[in-house]
């Protein structure tokens, strides 16, 4: 992509440290292999914008409005039914960009795996809010339990979306730190594991907190008829620190053979890992960037035919991380 | 067995689903002497290696495991050509085990029961293997049965040995080889040659061969073997080598390889034209690009054929098409014709892969049975997210 297609945000030198959550955006399973891990953000006036890794050059972030995206590729149909979708919505949080996926997603767009992935993904999420009723006062106020849902509450807590994301980031740090699993790729290896488990430690002190304050109906109520958005900002920051570790976790356990693993995926599971805002507080640290080699970026937008691996196998290759991704099966390594 | 016989065996097995031919080749390979069977099996070969059934680790298939990319049909073999004749691997196995007597018994007793993919194995046995048979070898005399056995003539016999000798003396170095990232790779290959120049041209030419199938940098090793050559009187050394590897490029486009199996085959046979054509460019030799030239025509016509062939039989199975596993199924035969044409076009008339694809894409968007958004990814995998919904709309 020319420099002039994205406004580059961040220096080569170290890794780029959003302010906060929304200026970060939310990770789209975007199909086409030039989107592959970026993110949406909605933030001021001026319509959604996307957040490219690694589009312009190593360490650097690439800001571009999603109405210009045609100046960066030519998405597939599914992910331009995706864009115009989130487009329309009033706000982009985790939450509401799973349920435009799963509804886009439906439509067989995006392949027959992901469909299913998307039914079965709505299916759960109904059992998560389901426990989530039971597990409050009188079934709480029903956007009580929308918010309690995938954090899961309850003797059957542990099942609920969250928890198995957070399974599966523990899975994937501790498969990090074997040594013949990773190559000699110790260094991306040790960056996406490290990552990893402090986006976790800090998801599991939200989620403690938040399963904490439904122990208390009383407080709970009283802080929901006081300040509803507050509180539901408050509920929301464990699935906005999990954001995008899904895809990762995926990415590992399911990779495409001819890329193979290690090699091509570690390096660009580092390109990747989502860096922690600053408002995660002084845990976060500005995050490392990974120097991806330009040749494997080429191979990864499937640009190069001597690999045998061209633009619709990756295509393919993010439809299948896109299904995993949504209902986390296969994601424990 | 008659011919008649063997011919309409070939024809059943040809058409035999995956796994009774996996059945088959177990039964083979538990022949104490596989003889007749072995020719009986040879047009599936191609197929085998895509099945990859168990192949269970045998004294001979290990001698042969540093230099397997260079077994050839025994049909296209003459002396002088740098490829390993089928027929003659299980004569010069059963003679290597004979001259190594009770040497041979614990060997044998650790392969016991062991296949070709148990890595730790084949390494551990390998070794001492390859060393004792890189001495041995080239002062073997041909066993009283080798023109029977192998249909090859006694002269065939020392020009496989000697060089045979050299090459299973660099066994553990060749067969860590495709374990390499690179440059180091590239480097141990330069001195693998540099090894074998120093012992014939024989050895030069069959080693260089060896590396040229093993990493695709034509260009470096083609040189130093040239100079190598020059230097030691072994000048067609690198000429031999294009000769085989360019005769053998369609031959190793299996027509009854699988659709993407075929294009992947595809790719490596051009990436391979491609350095070889930078090669003989380099080394300003017309006749090398003469016969470069020929090979990528030649390739370029059967990649043709082979898409059109495809894109017809896609088309076909879209009007008949039922099963959710069916469009999975033309959806991968849809990519694999995109990596075809992706590779196709680079060695000639792309207007020939354009006008298979969209006119294939066409038949596929006119089609009722399948769902309107399968026939739309079908042309989105075909033609790229633009022309298909210019298809779909009716537009330009």
């Amino acid at each position: 992509m020319s420099q002039s297609a994205a406004q580059v945000v961040a220096g080569r030198a170290q890794g780029w440290q959003p302010m906060t959550f929304r200026e970060r955006g939310v990770a789209v399973p975007f199909t086409t292999p030039h989107l592959a891990g970026a993110r949406l953000r909605l933030i001021g006036r001026i319509g959604p914008e996307l957040v490219l890794p690694e589009v312009v050059g190593p360490g650097s972030v690439g800001i571009l409005p999603w109405e210009r995206v045609g100046t960066l590729c030519s998405p597939t149909l599914f992910d331009r039914r995706l864009g115009a979708r989130l487009a329309a919505l009033p706000a982009l949080t985790p939450a509401t960009v799973r349920a435009a996926v799963c509804a886009e997603a439906a439509s067989g767009l995006a392949g027959t795996e992901a469909a299913q992935a998307a039914a079965t993904a709505r299916q759960q999420d109904a059992a998560d809010l389901h426990r989530a009723r039971a597990g409050l006062p009188n079934g709480g106020p029903e956007p009580l339990a929308g918010l309690f849902g995938p954090l899961g509450l309850g003797p059957d807590a542990e099942t609920a979306r969250v928890p198995r994301t957070l399974a599966a980031m523990t899975a994937l740090a501790e498969a990090l730190a074997d040594p013949p699993r990773t190559g000699g790729l110790a260094t991306e290896a040790e960056l996406v594991a490290a990552a990893a488990r402090r986006a976790a430690a800090a998801a599991r002190g939200a989620l403690l907190a938040a399963r904490t304050l439904a122990a208390e109906p009383a407080a709970l109520l009283r802080r929901w008829i006081a300040a509803p958005e507050a509180l539901a900002d408050d509920l929301a920051r464990v699935e906005w620190l999990l954001d995008g570790w899904a895809w990762l976790c995926r990415l590992w356990t399911c990779p495409d053979e001819r890329l193979g693993r290690p090699a091509a995926t570690l390096p660009e599971m580092a390109a990747l890992v989502p860096p922690l805002p600053r408002e995660v507080g002084a845990g976060a640290g500005v995050p490392p960037r990974h120097d991806m080699a330009d040749t494997l970026r080429g191979v990864l937008r499937g640009g190069d035919w001597r690999s045998g691996v061209t633009p619709q196998d990756m295509i393919a290759r993010n439809e299948r991380l896109l299904a995993g991704a949504l209902t986390l099966a296969g994601a424990a390594p | 067995m008659t011919d008649a016989t063997d011919a309409g065996l070939q024809e059943h097995l040809l058409s035999a689903a995956d796994a009774r031919l996996r059945r088959v080749v177990a039964v083979v390979d538990a022949l104490p002497a596989r003889g007749d069977a072995d020719a009986l099996i040879a047009p599936l070969r191609p197929r085998l290696a895509r099945l990859r059934p168990p192949r269970p680790l045998t004294l001979t298939r290990l001698l042969f495991a540093p230099v397997e990319p260079l077994i050839v049909p025994s049909a296209s073999w003459q002396i002088g050509s740098p490829g390993i004749p089928r027929s003659a691997l299980a004569a010069l196995g059963g003679d290597l085990c004979a001259a190594l007597g009770e040497a041979a018994d614990p060997l044998r007793a650790r392969c016991a029961g062991r296949s070709m993919e148990d890595e730790a194995v084949v390494a551990e046995c390998g070794a001492p293997l390859w060393a004792e048979a890189a001495k041995l070898l080239p002062g073997r005399l041909p066993p009283a049965d080798w023109t029977s056995a192998t249909g090859l003539p006694p002269a065939a016999h020392r020009a496989l040995v000697v060089p045979l000798g050299v090459l299973l003396g660099e066994g553990v170095p060749l067969h860590k080889l495709p374990t390499l990232a690179g440059q180091t790779a590239l480097a141990e290959a330069e001195r693998l040659l540099r090894q074998a120049g120093a012992r014939g041209g024989a050895a030069l030419t069959m080693m260089l061969a060896l590396l040229l199938r093993r990493l695709p940098r034509a260009q470096r090793l083609l040189q130093l073997a040239d100079g190598i050559g020059e230097a030691g009187g072994a000048g067609q050394a690198s000429d031999r080598v294009m000769a085989f590897l360019l005769g053998d490029l369609r031959g190793a486009v299996a027509s009854d390889a699988a659709l993407p199996e075929a294009a992947d085959q595809v790719r490596r046979s051009a990436r391979l034209l491609e350095e070889l054509e930078a090669a003989a460019g380099a080394a300003e030799r017309p006749s090398r690009m003469q016969m470069v030239r020929a090979a990528r025509q030649d390739l370029s016509a059967m990649c043709r054929d082979r898409m059109a062939a495809a894109a017809e039989s896609l088309a076909v199975a879209a009007e008949m098409a039922a099963e959710a596993a069916d469009l999975a199924a033309m959806e991968d035969t849809a990519r694999a014709l995109r990596l075809l044409d992706a590779v196709g076009r680079r060695l000639g008339e792309a207007e020939v892969y354009d006008r298979v694809l969209s006119g294939t894409a066409g038949r596929l968007t006119a089609g009722t049975l399948l769902a309107p958004n399968a026939r739309l990814r079908l042309a989105e995998i075909l033609l790229g997210p633009d022309a298909a919904l210019a298809l779909v709309e009716g537009g330009p």
